[in-house]
């Protein structure tokens, strides 16, 4: 067997053009969900509090689901709410159907990882402490203010390894995109490979490219980790 | 100047404040003993609203504010009034020692930074860290650690300090400094209460020894009339018992 390496340059600057794609999905559904984990995160904590029930259940429903599943069943479902909440009960005439199959993708994205975040942020905000809010109080501080200045810069630097690997996940689940016809690195290589049955080579083109992004990704983190945690730092 | 009122706390059935009644006057060092479970630290954070009494009113040179209903603005202005020292420190590891002190005095009291900087280096010279500005907490000693949270509680120049057994966390050989500190404190006029196990500090530095036990005040009085001619049986038994009188049980 030989590797056909013109094929494969071939794919590789056609893959490459999925590269943005994959890249919009990961960001996109870091950005909105990591707001809405905060969120959760917070209603599980703070005591008492009614909404943590029904957190803890979508956090369950969520992980006690496959990804390729949630995908085909809010993929499906998704289009047809949408539809009978706008066009059938607002009576409002909004083309469902010619939404970006991108935006789909981003929505249950940001659904799944709502959920593994939470988990993330709840970890690392009690690993600060009762203590330090309990001192930021006393020195006269606001719990919004305690919060935000004292014990998120502490437990961001706890959640960073996490919040790591929660993106390298994301950016590989984006994978899965393909089966909403989006456009990414996965669909652009099968794509290619379908032609000649080049199979192989295909997917030796798209295994490179992760790699090199999920690398990156760690490098950005570990850099990161590096300059938000000069606190702990002791002197020698 | 503050005076507390019928305060009572349970934990769920746990009935832990029996109503206390506790008065202080500017200048006062009231040191409370008690055995462990009696509700002194419990009496303490109900004080600074770190627990919040079931009953009871507190009142501050005329200001009166119950303890179960009062809001936040209420609470804010006690709290900006008294401040706090921790058992375990509490310091914010992710800010040095001196924006430990500044921190509250830059963000809850909007003193301008220049101010607040200079007010923190005072607060750290009196505890003796003048030459540790810009540690972190995780590169200061236990007994340092609490000076700066003995610095942090006394910058704002409150009305009155709250000392939750600030040296039972450290080690032995680390607890002179710290009640080195609080003794200059005393001197100075700080007015103070104090939960503590150190008998000799209530003994040098008290004017006014508290004895709780069972969520009540027991006996009260100065230290010398405490510790040689305490009235109740309990108060007695407690002070022989961590006086060592007894030698039943040395080792």
């Amino acid at each position: 067997m030989k590797l056909k390496i013109d094929f494969m340059a071939q794919t590789l600057v056609k893959a490459l053009a999925g590269v943005p794609v994959t890249l919009e999905i990961t960001i996109l559904t870091m950005l909105l969900s990591a707001p809405l984990a905060f969120w959760m995160a917070l209603r599980r904590i703070t005591k008492g509090n009614e909404k943590a029930k029904l957190v803890r259940f979508y956090i369950s429903f969520i992980r006690g689901t496959p990804i390729v599943l949630q995908i085909l069943f809010f993929y499906s479902l998704l289009p047809t709410l949408l539809n009978y909440f706008f066009n059938v009960l607002l009576g409002w005439d909004l083309n469902i159907w010619d939404i970006d199959p991108i935006l789909y993708a981003v929505a249950v994205f940001t659904l799944n990882t709502a959920a593994v975040l939470s988990e993330v942020f709840r970890s690392a905000l009690m690993s600060v402490g009762a203590g330090q809010l309990e001192a930021a109080l006393a020195s006269g501080l606001t719990g919004a203010q305690a919060y935000r200045r004292i014990i998120i810069p502490q437990a961001l630097v706890v959640a960073l390894p996490n919040i790591c690997s929660t993106v390298v996940n994301v950016l590989k689940s984006t994978s899965l995109a393909y089966l909403m016809t989006v456009q990414d690195i996965m669909a652009v290589a099968k794509k290619e490979a379908a032609f000649g049955y080049n199979y192989i080579e295909a997917y030796l083109v798209v295994l490179v490219i992760y790699i090199a992004l999920c690398t990156i990704v760690q490098l950005i983190f570990r850099a990161l980790e590096g300059s938000l945690s000069a606190y702990r730092r002791r002197l020698a | 100047m503050l005076e507390l009122k019928n305060i009572h706390k349970s934990f769920g059935k746990n009935h832990i404040l029996k109503g206390v009644d506790l008065s202080v006057n500017k200048g006062d060092i009231i040191v409370i003993l008690g055995p462990s479970g009696s509700g002194k630290t419990t009496l303490l954070r109900c004080i600074n609203f770190l627990e919040r009494a079931d009953q009871g009113e507190i009142v501050f040179d005329e200001i009166r504010t119950p303890m179960k209903t009062a809001s936040r603005h209420q609470i804010n202005s006690i709290r900006k009034r008294t401040g706090f020292v921790f058992q375990n420190y509490n310091l914010f590891a992710n800010k040095t020692a001196l924006e430990n002190v500044t921190e509250g005095l830059i963000v809850a009291r909007k003193i301008p930074k220049e101010q607040a900087i200079k007010t923190g280096k005072e607060a750290l010279d009196k505890v003796g860290l003048s030459d540790r500005y810009d540690y972190y907490p995780s590169q200061l000693s236990g007994g340092q650690q609490q000076r700066v949270g003995i610095a942090r509680a006394i910058a704002a120049d409150p009305e009155v300090v709250l000392f939750d057994e600030p040296t039972s966390a450290l080690d032995p050989e680390l607890v002179g400094e710290v009640l080195q500190v609080m003794k200059k404190l005393a001197k100075d006029g700080t007015t103070m209460i104090v939960v503590t196990h150190e008998m000799s500090f209530a003994q040098d530095v008290a004017t006014e020894v508290v004895y709780m036990e069972d969520g009540v005040i027991v006996e009260r009085g100065t230290p010398r009339k405490i510790y040689s001619k305490p009235e109740d049986p309990r108060t007695e038994q407690f002070l022989r018992r961590v006086l060592r009188k007894d030698y039943e049980y040395s080792i």
